[in-house]
């Protein structure tokens, strides 16, 4: 054939390859040749590159198509594997990226955990220790139940007595010690008809327990003759011909009551000494009625029994059983 | 102990943020004096917790009087004796004076040994009288000791008798 013929090979080479692309193309795709499916269905951008170098096919046409057919397919799959590859590839960076932020996370909540339980260990030892202190506190406050409470102070100690009668609960005193040899009363609540000064002189030196237990004995007896004529006062009033008369340590009372003060009943006289101060109950009683014709029999057992009375019951409770009497509309009732 | 300022034992309460130190310095302080009063009164106080219910009347009259009632529950020992104590204390208030009354006394001991105990266990719990009991619980324990003190005294000189007896044969 000779140089012509390769030129016109080479023309000629390219319109058979321009045929061939389409017919590669054609190939490439589902749709058979001979079906006449129109070629912009077969257009795929990524085989029409120029790959094609003008050459002779070895092995004529057909081989050559078929050369063609396999390298379009390549390039049809060349693509997805370069991209798989490069796929590929980004995943890997990707996975490898989400891995180091993983690392990152896990280390920097690990710094922060660390930082974070030291803070929290020493929250809850902070907080064990305030609950602690609020137990304790709590405890302090609950001894002024035993009857003796009492604080520390600069000099000393700081105790506090308090007083109650039947369940009532009535007034705290307080004395005020300074740790000194000698030891020494700084100041204190305790009312000056109370012997302190006695107390202390047996007791402050020797054995603070039994002096402040003395106390309170004295300060609980007084608090309770109190709270009985304070009763009186308050509740009975009703009962009282005149006024009560009463000192300030409360050992000595005088009244005159009527145990009926609607009815028609004779007034008695009341006069009570407690000589033993650190009693509630009076040690002297007597009942005089204020008249001066004699008294029935009847009369005389009621007085007799009031006088007993006294006693043996606290005031207000024996003024309490008058009124209950009263309810009752009962004379004969004598305890 | 007596020697420390004032202000160093009382100043951290008034503080607001106390480090922990301030805090254990504190607490020592409020431990020492529950030594003294466990010292003080023989009594020691292990637990401690109240609660308080509120019974004022809602209606709206002009005499209203403020009524609480207080459940206390404390637990402890004086010496080998241990005891538990419930009591209710109600508190009304109306215009001229506040009244508190123990309404309820229940004393819980372990009454093994000591039969005497549930004698002024049982008064006490009738007149309602929490101080008498405490005072009574010291007293009593005090006597036991000075007693078990006595009679050890006289067992240990029959021990050195038996002693010397059984040396004879």
């Amino acid at each position: 054939m000779g140089a012509s013929t390769r030129r016109d090979c080479g023309t000629r080479e390219q319109r058979i390859f321009s045929n061939h692309q389409r017919l590669t193309l054609m190939t490439a795709t589902i749709a058979p040749p001979w079906s006449g499916a129109p070629t912009h269905l077969l257009y795929h951008p990524a085989a029409a590159n120029a790959h094609h170098v003008p050459h002779t096919p070895p092995g004529g046409v057909l081989a050559h198509l078929e050369r063609l057919e396999a390298e379009s397919r390549k390039k049809f799959e060349e693509p997805q594997g370069a991209e798989s590859a490069l796929g590929n590839k980004i995943r890997n960076l990707r996975s490898l990226r989400d891995k180091l932020r993983a690392e990152v996370n896990r280390r920097q909540a690990g710094v922060e955990a660390s930082v974070e339980s030291d803070q929290t260990f020493e929250v809850s030892e902070q907080e064990v220790l305030e609950r602690k202190r609020e137990n304790v506190k709590s405890i302090l406050q609950a001894y002024r139940f035993t009857g003796l409470s009492g604080k520390l102070t600069s000099r000393g100690v700081c105790v506090s007595i308090s007083t109650a009668f039947e369940g009532n609960l009535l007034d705290s005193y307080f004395v005020d010690l300074v740790i000194q040899k000698p030891l020494r009363i700084h100041h204190h609540s305790i009312p000056v008809f109370i012997p302190l000064e006695e107390i202390a002189a047996k007791y402050l030196q020797s054995n603070i327990q039994h002096f402040l237990f003395s106390l309170c004995e004295y300060l609980n007896a007084y608090s309770g003759r109190k709270y009985q004529a304070d009763q009186l006062q308050s509740d009975f009033a009703a009962f009282l011909a005149g006024p009560l008369q009463r000192n300030s340590l409360c050992n000595l009372l005088s009244f005159t009551y009527k145990a009926e003060p609607s009815g028609q009943s004779f007034p008695f006289c009341a006069r009570l000494l407690y000589k033993d101060i650190t009693r509630t109950l009076p040690t002297d009683v007597t009942v005089t009625y204020q008249g001066t014709d004699a008294l029935s029999t009847s009369w005389e057992e009621q007085r007799a029994s009031h006088e007993n009375l006294f006693c043996t019951k606290p005031l207000h409770q024996v003024f309490a059983s008058f009124a209950r009497r009263e309810e009752k509309l009962d004379m004969n009732l004598l305890y | 102990l007596f020697r420390k300022s004032f202000q160093e034992i009382y100043q951290s309460d008034s503080e607001g943020w106390e480090t922990s130190k301030d805090l254990r310095s504190n607490l020592g302080n409020l431990e020492s004096e529950l030594l003294f009063l466990n010292t003080l009164t023989g009594i020691n106080i292990r637990k401690y917790s109240k609660k308080i219910e509120n019974l004022t009347s809602t209606e709206k009259t002009e005499r209203r009087i403020k009524k609480v009632l207080q459940r206390h529950k404390l637990s402890g020992n004086c010496h080998m004796i241990t005891f538990q104590v419930e009591f209710q204390i109600l508190e009304f208030q109306n215009k001229e004076n506040l009244s508190s009354i123990i309404t309820d006394l229940n004393i819980i001991m372990e009454s093994t040994a000591y039969s005497e105990l549930s004698e002024f266990v049982s008064r006490a719990e009738e007149r309602r009288d929490l101080f008498m009991f405490f005072r009574s619980l010291h007293f009593f324990v005090e006597w036991c000791e000075y007693r078990k003190r006595t009679f050890k005294h006289f067992k240990v000189v029959s021990k050195v008798f038996k002693f010397k007896h059984m040396m004879k044969k």
